[in-house]
């Protein structure tokens, strides 16, 4: 009988994972498992609640990404009830989006995957972490983030009626008008933002894509995985974190699909593994083939990269530029190595500093018609966002007394489920296969390929 | 013409709205909803969406430990 190395638990993510290490009875490598080990069952117990309750109950799933829960949830009551959004409800939900994909963002690509970034894999384990990467850029550097990331999550808390939680979120609108003392605050911080953000591109040329290890990374050939990709893009084709249409397009970079969030049952399909409680889609009409990338597999892709490759870019300049620079610089889109996630993630923190200081300047954001009444009810709402993880959708049938019969939520780390197992395998078959002992380095690889997707595993099995 | 029940009592804003726009499907011409409610804004929520949506606000008693019961016919 062979051996399993078990890495249990991998860090720096968001929720509880873990990795399995398969060899056989001569110490050859065999396979890697990434493992969620936990189940919540909410799709099951919110069966027979109010369907309003929905968008508060469900983003308890997690800790980190509740607002994205509370959008796409608001998003389907307004489809479950039939109602529009006034244009100020509109530009507070997108505002507080906004801010929290900015601070989320911020929050992986300095203290989860910034050791990656900024250190390298060969580093000492000790210093593989925030402290080391304030190390690294300095103590002004390391107050800087901690600041902004505080100052953008008062903005959030402000709007959505609590620092983690929103509860802002209605179904017509949300619950409370934005004063014009707030307005004023709110301006003052979003040009903070932009600054740091620009701050941090500046940052991350100096630092990392001057420094070895990037590019060396990003080059390794079981960093690139030639899949699909699906993002929401605006009218013009450009990336759009609160509404759109879904884009698909295939590894050459062509449009597969385009399609309205009702109609995602068409589109992507789940199937169940049994290492994992994590569910993994697939594109339902190129089916599973196996984990293999090309266009005969279903495998696609969503998050910051695979928003960069279905769209055509940002309708801010700053975003634009530097999606212009880092298309050219890795030879043109859509971009296939999965180590480019980081400079994706990155582009997006630019346009969401962008987008918050544009929103924060709208006129019709102190208007005090925030929410429409619903006049009645129909029997189901899908509502979809970006995710700063990816796509996520949620899906809600009610009988007639507005009790929810049926609730499907496909969230961003499923969509990426099956390419991140993809990737997590053609890494350890390249690294392990010729190795008889496993080193510190070689296992930091290992986690460096799952944690450039900044996988929320709390989200994953819900 | 019927008169149907809904208890929001311990329900906090919207809930209440949100549940007669529940209801509304399922009330004719003439039909009343009478509406039991204790949160701070039960009563001006219940004006807003009849204002809104066109339903007369029969009428609006107080009731014991802040407790109101509106009437509203379709």
């Amino acid at each position: 009988m062979g051996k399993i190395i078990s890495i249990d638990p991998i860090t720096r993510l968001e929720g509880h994972g873990s990795l399995r290490l398969v060899y056989d009875d001569e110490g050859r490598f065999q396979d890697v498992y990434l493992q969620a080990p936990d189940f919540k069952g909410f799709e099951k117990f919110c069966e027979g609640r109010a369907v309003e309750e929905l968008p508060a109950l469900t983003q308890k799933i997690c800790g980190v990404c509740p607002t994205a829960h509370h959008i796409a949830g608001v998003k389907a009551l307004d489809d479950l009830f039939g109602v529009a959004v006034p244009p100020a409800a509109r530009a507070i939900r997108e505002l507080m989006h906004n801010a929290f994909i900015f601070e989320d963002h911020l929050l992986h690509f300095f203290y989860l995957g910034g050791a990656d970034l900024f250190l390298g894999p060969d580093e000492p384990m000790m210093d593989r972490n925030v402290f080391g990467v304030i190390k690294k850029l300095g103590t002004d550097a390391g107050a800087r983030i901690i600041d902004i990331r505080k100052q953008v999550r008062q903005l959030h808390a402000t709007i959505s009626g609590s620092a983690l939680y929103p509860v802002c979120g209605l179904p017509g609108g949300v619950s409370k008008a934005i004063s014009p003392e707030e307005k004023a605050q709110f301006q003052v911080i979003t040009q903070k933002a932009l600054a740091f953000a620009e701050w941090a591109v500046g940052l991350f040329h100096d630092r990392v894509l001057e420094g070895r290890h990037y590019g060396s990374l990003l080059a390794r050939p079981y960093m690139k995985s030639d899949t699909y990709y699906m993002g929401l893009v605006d009218a013009d084709g450009n990336v759009s974190f609160y509404d759109g249409t879904l884009r698909i397009i295939d590894p050459k970079g062509d449009v597969y699909a385009s399609f309205e969030a009702a109609d995602y049952l068409s589109h992507l399909a789940e199937r169940v593994v049994p290492y994992s409680y994590m569910k993994q889609l697939y594109l339902k009409q190129v089916g599973w083939k196996g984990l293999v990338d090309g266009p005969g597999s279903g495998i696609y892709r969503v998050g910051p990269l695979a928003r960069l490759n279905v769209s055509s870019g940002f309708d801010t300049p700053l975003a634009q530029t530097e999606y212009e620079r880092m298309g050219a610089a890795l030879g043109g889109w859509p971009v296939h190595s999965t180590f480019a996630y980081h400079w994706a993630r990155l582009v997006e923190i630019l346009y969401a500093a962008e987008n918050m200081v544009r929103l924060s300047s709208l006129e019709q954001l102190t208007d005090s018609a925030v929410r429409n009444l619903p006049e009645g009810m129909g029997s189901s709402g899908v509502g979809v966002c970006e995710a700063p993880r990816g796509t996520l959708f949620h899906h809600y049938d009610a009988d007639r007394k507005g009790l929810a019969r049926g609730v499907n939520l496909l969230v961003a780390t499923q969509n990426n489920a099956a390419g991140i197992q993809l990737s997590l395998s053609e890494a350890a078959r390249a690294i392990l296969a010729h190795q008889t002992e496993i080193d510190d380095t070689s296992l930091n690889v290992l986690e460096m390929v799952f944690r450039a997707y900044d996988p929320c595993m709390a989200c994953a099995t819900h | 013409m019927a008169v149907v029940m809904l208890d929001m009592l311990g329900v906090r804003c919207p809930h209440p709205v949100l549940k007669i726009a529940v209801m509304a499907p399922e009330m004719t011409p003439g039909d009343i909803l009478e509406v039991l409610g204790d949160c701070p804004t039960f009563e001006k929520d219940v004006r807003v969406y009849c204002r809104r949506m066109g339903k007369l606000c029969l009428s609006v008693m107080d009731e014991s430990e802040n407790k109101k019961r509106i009437q509203i016919q379709f």
